[in-house]
């Protein structure tokens, strides 16, 4: 056998002896270089989360849709003669029982000017 | 590789892990062919950074009188290759357990290029590029490589 050949042959069996050891690895240490895998694909960067794009698409449709409800209620439009009162109900700090009489007291008070 | 390097298995684990989380953090959008060459690249400098950094402990501690050589090995812990062994049978931890401790006492470089060349496969010119030296450097580290374990191991059979 040649100098070379004899070379190869110790290097195969080094190799031989070393790939033996990597088969035998134990659990303990798969499980860590499993778990290091999984740490290292964790901080993977990302520029922008997928989630996050997809969420903010579902926010805009549902804002948009949610306005259109309100503007279409009872067919009211911002320059219908009722909307501008509807508003001023809703942000008056009167309490709601006087807002619901309020035909009475009106009518309480036409007749008071009668008498 | 890396606790062939060290001979330190939780040592080693930490290497992998940063040269895991490089490769991650740094080259997730290259090609995966690519993934391979530049994870071999990767561990070698981590494996090296190591290196230094137990060099310069090693010094620190030697100056302050704390060193402590658990892990120095003497020509015992090596059969001689001209005398038959009393123990012809040599079963495979004692043989993996010498095939370490040869390959530990190799110089960090040609410690790389073997594991590389030898037990990774690669060609000369991937072991080069992963160790970013040239070709011709990777032969002559082969070489000595080889000829130091030849001498330490002689005829070894695992």
């Amino acid at each position: 056998m040649s100098q070379i050949d004899q070379e190869k042959a110790f290097v195969s069996r080094l190799k031989q002896s070393l790939d033996q050891r990597l088969d035998e690895l134990d659990d303990e240490t798969a499980t860590q270089l499993y778990a290091a895998r999984q740490k290292a694909l964790r901080s993977l960067p990302q520029s922008r989360p997928r989630w996050l794009a997809v969420g903010g698409w579902s926010a805009a449709a549902v804002s948009l849709l949610l306005v259109m409800v309100l503007w279409n209620t009872d067919g009211q439009s911002p320059d219908s003669p009722g909307f501008i009162e509807d508003l001023e109900l809703l942000s008056t700090n009167e309490d709601i029982e006087f807002i619901e009489d309020l035909d009475f007291y009106l009518w309480l008070d036409d007749e008071q000017q009668v008498v | 590789m890396a606790l062939v390097a060290t001979g330190n298995r939780d040592e080693a684990l930490d290497i992998i892990q940063d040269a895991m989380i490089k490769l991650v953090k740094n080259y997730a959008g290259r090609p995966e062919e690519e993934w391979p060459p530049l994870f071999y690249r990767i561990v070698q400098s981590t494996i090296r950074d190591w290196y230094r950094r137990q060099q310069v402990r090693s010094r620190v501690m030697s100056f302050m009188g704390l060193d402590k050589n658990e892990d120095e090995f003497t020509l015992e812990d090596f059969p001689d290759p001209g005398v038959p062994q009393a123990d012809e049978a040599m079963n495979n931890t004692q043989a993996a357990r010498l095939l370490d401790r040869a390959l530990h006492r190799l110089p960090l470089r040609q410690q790389q290029v073997f594991m590389l060349r030898a037990w990774e496969g690669q060609s000369t010119a991937e072991t080069a590029q992963a160790m970013r030296c040239t070709e011709g450097t990777v032969k002559t580290h082969y070489s000595r490589a080889v000829h130091t374990l030849r001498e330490i191991l002689g005829d070894y059979r695992p």
